[in-house]
């Protein structure tokens, strides 16, 4: 059976001296890898029509037994050429592809996590990208996902915070802030977070924050580092991956 | 079957190589165990004189043995010594050579900048590289890297660092691969080979 879809180029390895097995975040199919044979070859259909970060119209072939399906044709929709001349912004792409690898299972539909793959290399396809913007969209991802950090009671005793709260404490492992008693009393661990950076994030999580106003956004750096570990944590320990990737982009974007 | 657990090792370990997947492991350790004629053997060898043997230059980053440092290209006196070819493997050098074209000096970098694939090339690896222009005075570095996003990225950041070497630093031209023709060649390339144009 032939499939047509729209499709964003995860990884592409090399397979033989010609061919390559590229993993696709599909709108229609999720995660998907297909062979491409002769890929290389200076005649072939496929040269330059697809590399790291694009968005692609694919044709494929779906075979039944395995899960390798065939390409049969590809073209360019988005080739987002910024990140070819801007480092820093190419290794924040490279990490919200491998988060994106790592998160969508095989075959099956993945419009919420292909989206939010868009959206980050759209926007760090942009002059200005940064770290602060990355932690924006991994938050905008455990939205998505169900999984946002709850900034607004704390998770033990449930009590409401107001805008001027303070001594609030940050667990990735209860999922949020919590109250200086009940931080004390918690075996978990739990650290204090200054107010500042509780109302950035709170900013950041409002549905009408944009990529304008993240960039707007002056963020000193204990900020940013405090941000980069609390969010750090979280992800791993509720998305229960390892992300490598994640040091190395964030370490290259401080160069 | 734990009777059969050095062949399990050998696959695990043959699956290590790039390009090389489970079911090829498999292949490649089977032939190893049912071979007669001492391959086994060879190929143990083989490995253990590369692994004793074989050592990057001290250098410029090329593959060369522990007794052939600085490597025989380093050491040659009859190349360019103002022109420098920095690129990403070992095997590019190999690839360059065979061109037959270039006769300066190389510098491999042993990466390029792939968070995704936990490659970078290390703030240190950039100065040893910046060094080794400024006290060897290079006039000119050439940037061979491929044409992906990554390398692509690799380059600008590189030609960012040397910025401040006051060296001519020129990369790689793009053009219609040979062979091929305009027809089969992608907008990237067809607007860089535009850009790049030549007199006659």
């Amino acid at each position: 059976m032939i499939e047509k879809t729209q499709a964003i180029v995860l990884r592409t390895v090399p397979n033989g001296n010609t061919s390559r097995i590229v993993t696709w975040l599909t709108r229609d199919h999720g995660r998907i890898a297909t062979i491409i044979k002769g890929a290389q070859r200076p005649r072939s259909l496929f040269l330059g029509q697809l590399d790291l970060f694009y968005t692609c119209e694919l044709l494929y072939y779906t075979r039944s037994r395995g899960d390798l399906h065939i390409a049969r044709e590809c073209s360019p929709a988005k080739i987002r050429a910024h990140l070819r001349h801007d480092w820093r912004a190419c290794a924040l792409a490279s990490y919200a592809t491998d988060l994106a690898l790592r998160i969508a299972p095989p075959q099956a539909p993945q419009w919420r996590v292909y989206r939010w793959l868009e959206a980050v290399l759209d926007d760090v396809n942009q002059p200005g990208s940064s770290s602060s913007l990355m932690i924006w969209h991994e938050l905008k991802l455990l939205t998505e996902l169900g999984l946002a950090p709850r900034l607004n009671h704390c998770m033990n005793c449930h009590t409401a915070f107001g805008e001027a709260a303070t001594a609030l404490h940050f667990s990735h492992e209860r999922g949020g802030l919590l109250c200086a008693s009940c931080a004390k009393a918690d075996s978990r661990p739990a650290y204090p977070v200054p107010a500042d950076v509780v109302a950035m994030l709170r900013n950041w999580q409002r549905p009408n924050a944009s990529p304008d106003l993240i960039r707007r956004t002056r963020c000193e750096p204990r900020q940013l580092a405090l941000l980069e570990r609390m969010l750090g944590e979280f992800l791993r320990y509720h998305l229960d991956l390892p992300l490598p990737s994640r040091d190395l982009a964030l370490a290259i974007n401080k160069r | 079957m734990k009777t059969l657990e050095p062949l399990h090792i050998l696959i695990s370990k043959l699956a290590r190589l790039p390009g090389v997947g489970r079911r090829s492991a498999e292949r490649m350790a089977y032939r190893v165990a049912l071979d007669k004629q001492g391959l086994a053997r060879d190929l143990a060898q083989a490995l253990r004189d590369v692994d004793e043997q074989v050592c990057l230059c001290s250098r410029c980053n090329n593959l060369t043995l522990r007794s052939v440092d600085p490597c025989e290209l380093c050491r040659d006196s009859c190349r360019d010594d103002h022109v420098l070819c920095v690129v990403e493997d070992p095997l590019n050098i190999q690839q360059i050579e065979s061109s037959g074209v270039f006769r300066g000096r190389y510098h491999c970098l042993l990466g390029k900048l792939s968070p995704m694939r936990g490659q970078d090339i290390p703030p240190a690896r950039v100065e040893a590289l910046l060094a080794r222009i400024q006290s060897e005075a290079f006039s000119e570095v050439i940037l061979a890297f491929d044409s992906d996003v990554e390398s692509d990225a690799t380059t600008s950041y590189l030609q960012e660092k040397l910025a401040a070497a006051n060296v001519r630093v020129t990369r790689l031209a793009f053009g219609i691969p040979a062979g091929s023709g305009i027809a089969y060649t992608d907008p990237i390339t067809l607007a860089r080979a535009l850009h790049g144009r030549q007199s006659y």
